[in-house]
């Protein structure tokens, strides 16, 4: 019986191995193969066309840059305003703290199409902070932009938005876990709240700072749904992939695939490898050696007193209140007014009622549709998740090569959706297996590739933060089996993992959509059919599909915070 | 030096009274012991103090300067946590330069004063090395001179030894009595560990459930406890229950089998009431017959001898077991009956606790 059990153990643990590698590593890597392989059809169609030469370099070259300039904008801009707010969510003591920490973590579950609907509603029409403030239009134009640096200021702003909780959650959870002691030795031993920042917590956080800001960076460089809406006449990396495919230009959409891929593989990779050696940073000290400590730290007295404390701690308040709140209150009051007609106009077919319920475009039946398919894709593609992620977490955990695999799994998270997207359709599609053509199925399977890895953090977290070897052992010594165990042990116990962990998945496949534009074929799910209707101008409709987007992400996020807080 | 004077401090959080009124005044130059189990709030009272913590009431005088609104970088204390709280991210040396060089000094001179602080408190080499490859002993030295080393006068103390293992412990509880008297500082320590705070300490202050229920040097409180907790909770002592006589103004007390004059009555009792006896193992001596006042015939149930010190058990007439501690080159077997002397003065007795010996003698 034991050596049955061994037997099945490691079949199954080779099974595991192999599922991870075919359904998580393999389309993450794939399009990078597409270079060599198809490099004659690379060539015709991007560097030596007969027709237009190599007028596809140098879009690819041109979009790529515009997407770095944007991504490395708004990590800055992400460590300069996550810095305070992971500060004031760490130590600060104030009513309402709870909330503000919702807010901050309500973009990472918030389909970003969506979001990106609801930013456009409330910056750029009078039905938002135009409203507010009296004008007949909004704040900022659509091609309002930043002078020197080219980027338009609204998707500077909504990737901002969507990319903070990546700096801020990593950062806020670092500075929790520094040592009260080491800050209250700072101030007895004569320093003021900032310098003791500066001197203690800031060299102890800088490794989660870093990762965070990469993190951040490789998210907005990757970002599709919200861009694709607010972006206007510009295009970023991500969205070209989406739209040259759309346009059969696979060879030019997959090389600026690979290339996204590997730039992304070169900046994250190397980092990861370092930080996670050593938990601080020693810096060298440059201000004390030229005598400028003294000047530097009498501006800091400055900065600590209690008046400037309580405006920064306003202005964090009142930018993420613009920033998360806003767009959710702009689009609910905008469906509201929109209900019956067009306030504008007064015309009935421009009401909300008559676009989804009576309209011959079928808004009504398309949007149940697509809410059944998202359902469907996140629901079986969690499930399927999780399946695979509870025996891996244990390999992770037993096996040395386990840490490299968990940075392996990393790579599902930080790429580009959309050329994730375009390798699973290669992969599984005409280019290596072709069993599966684009739909429901497909979106399944290229969901997973990120589910499993973002599954397995959450597992991962409770797994190591917990005794569970010790109590498996127990029961193991009192006589379990193996199914036993799993069953009454191992399950319950990382049930609060397991849990959270599907519920990320979930909002997460609920929202993705740069990859499901490219892999869904007919069947659209409910974050790209908003960003459909956006570009055929049935506001409305998109009203309303957002509107639904927004009550389901606040609803997940109610359920993690419940679980979270169990 | 200066001195502390702490006035009607109260401090709770939530429904917990950490503080109940406190006061107390440290003097110049004195080395100050706040004993008591955990939860007594003695590290509440020090954090206060320090200025970590603001207390609901009362305040803190330092050199008679009011400390109300103070924050914890201006009041110049020096501070040494449990944990010992060196900076995981910078070099001893430069963990001993921080505090000169927050406070505005060039660094030359932060440099110049964290190697003089470093070398005053024995430690001469491994500057450059960081505190994570030192043993806990030499990081809370390092700590210690860092806490030093902004000429603070003023050293708190927050249990400085917990974090170390006993060998060591040992050594640094003189170390530290020698670094304060060396360097002429005022210090408050706060410890739970009664040892610790008999072996350094001029003065001790006893507190438990928020107040303090006894200020005095050492031997005092070891050998006039005001208090049956006290008496029970620094060093040891042996509790028995009696009854108390009274007649001409001393007390006698009477356990029905033996009769013992009690010195040390920090309470008064009624005559025939229930009172609590007790005895400290090194307030027996061995006497040779039953000629002498306060002289009992015992029966040794053990007998360990380690050096000149006798440690015995024994069992009293009725029937109650006793532990003595007897500097004596007389040997005593197991088994025999001796005669067993209590010096008048060493005999304490209290009123018998009105909530019960057990509550009386909880530790929390």
């Amino acid at each position: 019986m034991a050596s049955l059990y061994r037997k099945g153990g490691l079949i199954l643990k080779i099974a595991i191995l192999i599922a991870t590698a075919v359904f998580v590593l393999m389309p993450s890597v794939f399009l990078i193969s597409f270079i060599p392989v198809n490099w004659d059809e690379i060539r015709y169609e991007i560097f030596d066309n007969p027709i237009v030469g190599d007028t596809g370099w140098k879009l690819i070259q041109s979009v790529l840059i515009f997407s770095f300039k944007l991504s490395i904008l708004t990590a800055l801009i992400d460590v300069c305003l996550g810095i305070p707010l992971a500060y004031i969510l760490a130590y600060g003591r104030f009513p309402g703290k709870s909330i503000l920490d919702t807010l901050v973590s309500l973009p990472l579950v918030m389909p970003t199409s969506g979001f990106g609907f609801a930013t456009l509603i409330s910056w750029t029409t009078n039905l938002g902070l135009g409203g507010l403030f009296g004008l007949k239009t909004g704040v900022i134009d659509i091609t309002s932009k930043i002078p020197v640096v080219d980027i338009p200021i609204l998707l500077l702003l909504v990737h901002v938005t969507l990319t903070l909780p990546y700096v801020v959650k990593p950062l806020q959870a670092r500075f929790i876990d520094i040592k009260p002691s080491l800050l209250e030795a700072s101030r007895i031993l004569g320093a003021n709240p900032f310098t003791s920042f500066r001197k203690v917590i800031l060299p102890l956080s800088l490794p989660a700072l870093l990762s965070g800001s990469i993190m951040a960076l490789a998210r907005s460089l990757g970002e599709t749904g919200a861009t694709m809406i607010v972006s206007g006449t510009y295009i970023t990396a991500a969205v070209a992939i989406v739209r040259w495919e759309f346009e059969f230009k696979i060879a030019t959409a997959s090389f600026l695939g690979a290339l996204l891929i590997l730039s992304t593989w070169a900046i994250v990779l190397p980092l990861e490898m370092m930080l996670s050696r050593k938990g601080w940073v020693s810096l060298p000290k440059i201000l004390a050696r030229l005598d400028l400590e003294r000047r530097v730290i009498v501006l800091e007295e400055v900065l600590s007193s209690s008046l400037s404390s309580i405006i920064g701690k306003a202005f964090v308040v009142i930018l993420l209140l613009i920033l998360v709140v806003l767009p959710i209150f702009s689009t609910s009051y905008s469906a509201f007014l929109y209900w019956g007609k067009d306030p504008f106009t007064g015309k009935m077919e421009g009401g909300i009622l008559y676009q989804i319920f009576m309209s011959p475009a079928g808004y009504g039946s398309l949007l149940s549709r697509a809410i059944l398919t998202s359902f469907i894709v996140a629901g079986l593609s969690t499930f399927l998740s999780v399946c695979i992620s509870i025996p891996l977490v244990y390999i992770i955990e037993e096996y040395g090569f386990g840490r490299v695999l968990r940075t392996l799994l990393k790579i599902p998270l930080v790429i580009p959706t959309s050329a994730l997207g375009i390798s699973s359709m290669l992969l599984w599609g005409p280019r290596l297996f072709n069993i599966v053509t684009p739909g429901v199925w497909l979106i399944t399977l290229t969901h997973m590739t990120f589910s499993v890895p973002v599954i397995v953090e959450s597992i991962i977290a409770v797994f190591e933060g917990s005794d569970i070897r010790d109590c498996e052992d127990v029961a193991r010594t009192l006589g379990a089996k193996p199914m036993e165990l799993a069953e009454l042990i191992s399950i319950p116990m990382l049930k609060r993992g397991i849990l959270t962990g599907a519920i990320l998945s979930f909002t997460h496949s609920l929202g993705e959509t740069g990859a499901t534009f490219i892999v869904m074929g007919g069947d659209y799910t409910v974050s790209t059919l908003v960003v459909t209707m956006v570009e055929s101008l049935a506001i409305p409709a998109a009203l309303f599909s957002t509107l639904i987007l927004i009550v389901f992400s606040l609803v997940f996020m109610g359920i993690v915070k419940v679980i979270a807080g169990e | 030096m200066p001195s502390v004077d702490i006035v009607n401090v109260s401090k709770s959080f939530g429904y917990i009274e950490a503080l109940n009124r406190v006061n107390l005044t440290v003097e110049n130059g004195s080395y100050v012991c706040l004993l008591g189990p955990s939860g007594c709030g003695k590290t509440t009272l020090l954090r206060i103090i320090a200025g970590f913590i603001k207390p609901d009431e009362g305040d803190v005088y330092i050199d008679g300067k009011s400390m109300k609104g103070i924050p914890p970088e201006r009041r110049g204390i020096g501070f040494v946590f449990q944990d010992i709280a060196l900076f995981p991210h910078m070099r001893l040396v430069d963990n001993v330069s921080f505090g000169p060089e927050v406070k505005g000094w060039c660094y030359k001179d932060s440099l110049k004063t964290a190697i003089e602080n470093l070398e005053r408190i024995g430690i001469h080499m491994g500057r450059d090395a960081y505190p994570n490859e030192v043993s806990g002993g030499i990081a809370q030295l390092v700590s210690i001179a860092r806490a030093l080393a902004v000429r603070s006068r003023l050293l708190l103390l927050d249990e400085p030894l917990g974090a170390l293992d006993p060998k060591i412990r040992v050594y640094m509880k003189y170390k530290l009595r020698e670094i304060v008297k060396g360097f002429g500082l005022t210090a408050i320590h706060v410890t739970h560990d009664q040892d610790e705070a008999l072996s350094i300490a001029d003065k001790i202050v006893v507190m438990r459930r928020g107040r303090i229920l006894q200020t005095g040097p050492p031997k005092e409180l070891y050998w006039a406890p005001r208090s049956l907790f006290v008496a029970y909770f620094v060093g040891e002592a042996n509790i028995v229950e009696v009854v108390a006589r009274c007649s001409g103004g001393s007390y006698i007390a009477d356990s029905g089998e033996y009769k013992l004059i009690c010195g040390w009555v920090p309470a008064p009792i009624e005559d025939g009431k229930r009172a609590i006896l007790a005895i400290r193992p090194e307030a027996f001596k061995i006497a040779n017959q039953d000629m002498d006042r306060n002289t009992i015939k015992v029966e040794v149930s053990s007998a360990r001898r380690i050096g000149r010190m006798l440690y015995l058990g024994i069992v009293l007439p009725d029937g109650v077991h006793m532990k003595a501690k007897i500097w004596s080159n007389t040997n005593v077997e197991p088994g025999s009956r001796i005669y067993v002397k209590v010096p008048e003065s060493r005999c304490f007795l209290y009123p018998y606790p009105k909530a019960g010996l057990t509550e009386e003698l909880s530790p929390v």
